[in-house]
């Protein structure tokens, strides 16, 4: 059974100019261990098909499935509580919250969970260990270069040991040489820890490391190989 | 075209961020309107008062008068026909009350109608009496005109016959003639009446005798000379003083209470500029990049500066129009406890309506729009020395470092705190606390600037590092720490409210301290088991006199153990109000009467008693600088003379100045054995009541007497304190709400301000509840360390208002007295405030789901 399962999703807004359909009729199965690369132009459906997949947008029709949990039924308290555990999330902006230090932001979803500092502290060593920021841990976000902050929000994400990582063009907002070092950090996870990743990415450098890349064009899947 | 970008920046964001722009108009619309309401109220007062001089001397120069006592009329003829006078009025005046409706004051005014013609007094009311209308009050006895208004307020009309009280008994008067125009409805509020002055004399038993002498001197030639040359025929004891001056302290009396007043709701304005100065800097945050492309396309740091402070103007105007029709709608239901309050202290107003004046309306308008743009300076100076390279390069998704100038803010607050403490070492000036109110103002910026750097303190040790990621607390960490993070753009809500709570707290100490004291004064200096006169102890007690047969036969009551006689002459000394006490000091130094300021009780009654020694209150003492063994000359029937001062005491009479004298003395120099009322003193206290109805019954037939307990005249006295403070606590009340509407309007915008935040937040797990409780973790906190800071700033407040300000603007000493209560009101008050005041934020913190958030940056 696939870990991530996708039928029929169609996603549609609302706008002045009309009715504006951002997914249309997707059918998608990833899964445990794969890293799937989603790729396409800018606008053709990439970070709402990421976005229903973490939980945070509901499709218009159609049935997300999640380890077997139908996650377009979920409560909003449920949606909350699956982002938290189930998915870790990559933002092209990084998103890192600016009070926070470097290993404060890291712990953030796990004391959201209910752990204390001391059922945390462990993890967030090995977290930084595994992306090198030990020497930042107190520093604050904008202290930071966009490929440390990258490696922060790639060791947030993966802080509660989520089944999927969710990663938003995290390569758009650095240049050619930090995005290619973030790209196999998260090459490194699947491979060494058989991690299940989804990036959305408009450029061509994810590809040679996925397993697949399914290309989008106006909200349809166009190829999968 | 710089004027259509402008319009476009400006009325854009007005537009787009509505809610925050009608939060910011409502917060300064309230503070315009306790500050437009509270000048309008008193002002209004003040103008009545002021027209009542006015139309009462008319075209009079100066008037004739004699302390206590009344000129004789043979007087009149001498002065009329005096080569330097132009003409010469004779006037008596007597204050009373109505028998229906029960206690409806009145002051009845006697005049020679031929007399008056030059005057022109009552702006034109006796011009337009007809022939027969001055018939009517020559020739109907006991005849009175009455403003046309009036008589219809108690019921009369043309013809109908009405009592009024006049020592101690109730005489008949007739309503001959209606008066119209304005004039006398400006005269005592319009509760008065006219009579033939040969008439009053009769009716209120001043015979032979007027109350002064108005004139208009002939012109040409030194004032000073002609002056000297009528002097030489008066008899001693009448004395000219200008037309209008006897009022002059009590002018200043109530213009010292507007002053107070202002000063308070001047604290409602200022929580309105912190307003506008959060707005200004948070929208100057939040547009760091449109401002930077702005700069970038070649607008000046000039133009920038005037889009802030033209976008903050259009708040002053606003906000200032609601304000003022605020004001007036406050200022209506503000008016009838304003007024009473300077009935029961300083003088008789009446105040219908409030007057409109557009320049005064287009004066507050201003102030409005330049309050909003002092406030909005400095971020739009932070906004016009904006780089544009730093802001359009700033790291994407990031909020750039908040800029920590703790350590000046912190030097410049401590610096301003030890610039406080000499302030109010200043003299007043022209009585005015000048130094006082400085030193609050000082002392209040000082805690604002220590502010940040306190909280940054207190939360780190207090609250941060003991909730450090406790299992449960995450909500409250994250709201210590955003706090904490952004101490600097929170303190200006934060000191908002702790302004709120200074002036809660500091008032509270200094009226609690002073009801204290006033209650201690009361217990040692009003002694007496029964107090009884013809009218109950009031501003009109001293026109009104016993029935000296009455007094004899209740001074033989076996009941009594001793009877203290008394006559009050209420006068001006050097332009301020004093009144004269008269009577046996002997029983009050039996029973303990009056408290001194120094020197032993003991001696000071014996001065007093053997040696011509007169007590002055502590009030007189500090307007005329005056200490025991001191001379002070005052005007008595005889004429001047020169009395020691055997002793200060304090006192709590909120009339002016007073001072008390044996009645030897007083009959001595003024010749005057009329008594105003008694105190009983009781063989046996517990007989109040069978003894007071004994009086009433065995006098019922022969004099109208009010006779009032101990008990009683101490409850009445401290109802007069409770609603002279009604006002202050309605003002507090709006204060504290606009300072919980800062606290809403700042969490509102950080919520407004930090939506990606919330979003990541979110994005990354966090619950609904958790960021509720997060931002209402924020708000209580904030509320918290502005209710610290508020309640030590307000006990040094109060300090500076007891013992600087009141001492310096009523001459008053008031013993502090703490009390806890008023903290614990207080924090309860804040506490709940806070977390209700973010509520609202918190629920716009989770109207929107995650991913809105993150994606519309």
């Amino acid at each position: 059974m696939p870990l991530i399962e996708l039928r029929n999703i169609s996603k549609s807004y609302p706008s002045e100019a009309g009715e504006v359909r951002a997914l249309q009729g997707i059918d998608l199965a990833v899964a445990q261990g794969e890293m799937v690369v989603l790729s396409g132009k800018s606008g053709c459906g990439k970070t709402t098909l990421l976005n229903m997949i973490g939980a945070l947008d509901r499709p218009s029709s159609g049935e997300i499935r999640v380890d077997g949990r139908e996650i377009t039924l979920l409560s909003e308290k449920e949606r909350t509580l699956f982002r938290r555990r189930q998915v870790g999330t990559i933002f092209q902006s990084f998103n890192l919250i600016p009070m926070l230090t470097v290993e404060e932001n890291i712990a953030l979803p796990r004391w959201l969970d209910g752990f204390d500092d001391q059922e945390t502290a462990g993890l967030v060593e090995a977290l930084l260990v595994q992306t090198e920021m030990t020497h930042r841990r107190k520093h604050r976000a904008h202290e930071l270069s966009g490929g440390e902050q990258q490696r922060v929000a790639i060791a947030r994400a993966l802080i509660n040991s989520p089944r999927v990582i969710l990663a938003d063009e995290p390569t758009g907002n650095l240049d050619s040489h930090t995005g290619a070092q973030v790209l196999s950090i998260l090459a490194a996870l699947n491979q060494g820890k058989g991690q299940t990743i989804i990036i959305a990415t408009h450029s061509r450098e994810a590809d040679v490391l996925a397993h697949r890349v399914i290309h989008l064009r106006d909200g349809k899947i166009l190829d999968d190989h | 075209m710089i004027i259509k970008v402008y319009r476009l920046f400006i009325l854009r964001r007005y537009l787009q961020s509505w809610r925050q722009s009608l939060l910011t108009l409502f917060g300064l619309a309230l503070g315009v309107t306790v500050f437009v309401s509270i000048h309008l109220t008193v002002g209004a007062s003040l103008k009545s008062f002021k027209k009542t001089v006015q139309a009462v001397s008319g075209k009079a120069e100066w008037q004739l008068v004699r302390e206590g006592k009344e000129i004789e009329e043979d007087l009149f003829p001498q002065i009329k026909k005096h080569p330097e006078v132009q003409a010469a009025a004779p006037v008596v005046e007597f204050s009373s009350t109505l028998h229906r409706p029960p206690n409806q004051a009145i002051l009845i005014i006697g005049l020679d109608y031929f007399s008056e013609r030059e005057f022109g007094r009552y702006s034109g009311a006796l011009s337009s009496l007809t022939e027969a209308d001055l018939l009517a009050l020559l020739l109907t006895p006991r005849a009175v005109a009455l403003p046309r208004e009036f008589a219809a307020q108690v019921g009369l009309k043309k013809g109908d016959s009405f009592s009024v009280l006049v020592n101690g008994r109730y005489q008949k008067l007739t309503v001959a003639v209606l008066l119209d125009g304005r004039g006398t409805t400006q005269v005592f509020g319009g509760q008065m009446g006219l009579m033939d002055i040969a008439q009053a004399q009769e009716v209120f038993g001043k015979r032979g005798g007027l109350d002064r002498i108005d004139l208009i001197l002939r012109e040409g030639g030194e004032e000073d000379i002609r002056l000297q040359e009528l002097k030489a025929i008066l008899p001693p004891g009448v004395r000219w003083i200008p037309a209008g001056g006897r009022e002059q302290g009590t002018e200043r009396m109530i213009r010292s209470y507007q002053l107070n007043l202002t000063a308070l709701s001047f604290i409602a304005v200022l929580v309105g500029m912190y307003l506008i100065y959060n707005t200004a800097s948070l929208s100057v945050a939040r547009r760091r990049k449109d401002l930077g492309v702005l700069r970038s396309l070649g607008m000046l740091p000039g133009q920038i500066l005037r889009l802030i402070l033209w976008e903050a103007a259009g708040y002053g105007l606003i906000g200032g129009l609601l304000g003022i029709l605020g004001g007036w709608v406050l200022a209506g239901f503000l008016l009838e406890t304003v007024s009473r309050t300077i009935n029961d202290l300083y003088a008789m107003v009446g105040v219908a309506d409030i007057p409109f004046s557009p320049s005064e309306t287009l004066l507050f308008l201003l102030l409005s729009i330049a309050a909003s743009m002092i406030s909005a300076y400095l971020p739009a100076r932070q906004a016009s020395r904006l780089e544009p390279r730093e802001v359009l390069y700033q790291k994407t998704g990031l909020i750039g470092p908040v800029k920590s100038r703790n350590w000046k803010l912190t030097l410049g607050g401590l610096g301003l705190l030890l610039v406080s403490l000499p302030l109010t070492w200043l003299p007043p000036w022209d009585h005015w606390p000048v130094g006082g109110f400085a030193s609050t103002l000082t002392l209040t910026l000082g805690f604002s600037l220590l502010l940040p750097g306190g909280i940054r303190w207190g939360i780190n040790r207090l609250f941060i590092s003991r909730l450090k990621r406790k299992k449960g607390f995450i909500s409250a960490w994250l709201g210590g720490n955003y706090v904490n993070r952004y101490a600097g753009r929170m303190a200006v809500s934060m000191a908002a409210l702790m302004i709120a709570v200074a002036m809660l707290i500091s008032i509270g100490l200094m009226i609690r301290s002073f009801r204290q004291g006033v209650d201690n004064w009361i217990s040692r200096s009003v002694s007496g088991d029964l107090f009884v006169g013809p009218i109950f102890p009031s501003n009109q007690g001293f026109s009104q006199f016993m029935d000296p047969r009455v007094v004899e036969e209740i001074k033989s009551m076996k009941e009594l153990a001793h009877v203290y006689a008394y006559r009050g002459v209420s006068t001006d000394l050097r332009g301020y109000s004093l009144r004269i006490w008269s009577g046996d000091l002997a029983v009050i130094q039996r029973y303990g009467g009056l408290s001194f300021t120094q020197g032993k009780g003991e001696d000071i009654f014996n001065q007093a008693l053997n040696a011509e020694g007169i007590l002055v209150s502590e009030i007189l003492a500090g307007q005329l600088h005056l200490k025991p063994g001191d001379r002070l000359e005052m005007m008595t029937a005889g004429g001047p003379h020169s009395f020691s001062v055997a002793g200060v005491f304090y006192d709590y009479r909120t009339e002016g100045g007073a001072v008390w004298m044996d009645r030897t003395l007083f009959l001595r120099y003024w010749q005057d054995p009329r008594i105003n009322g008694l105190r009983l003193y009781l063989k046996d206290p517990s007989k109040i009541n069978p003894v007071r109805e004994s009086i009433l019954k065995r006098f019922a037939d022969r004099s109208t007497l009010v006779i009032i307990s101990n008990r009683e005249l101490r409850d009445q006295i401290l109802k007069i304190f409770d609603q002279t403070f009604h006002i202050t606590y309605i003002l507090e009340a709006i204060a504290v709400l606009m300072a919980f509407l800062g606290i809403l309007h700042s969490s509102a915008i950080s919520v407004l301000f930090r939506e990606r935040e919330l979003g990541i937040l979110k994005a990354v797990g966090a619950a609904s509840g958790q960021v509720r409780r997060m931002i209402l973790t924020e708000t209580t906190l904030m509320g918290i360390f502005s209710l610290i800071w508020g309640a030590a700033s307000g006990t040094l407040l109060s300090l500076i208002l007891i013992f600087v300000i009141n001492k310096q603007s009523f001459g008053w000493t008031i013993p502090f007295h703490w009390s806890g209560t008023i903290y614990l009101q207080t924090l309860g008050i804040i506490v709940l405030g806070s977390f209700f005041s973010g509520w609202i934020p918190s629920r716009m913190a989770v109207r929107k789901s995650a991913q809105e958030m993150i994606r519309e940056e």
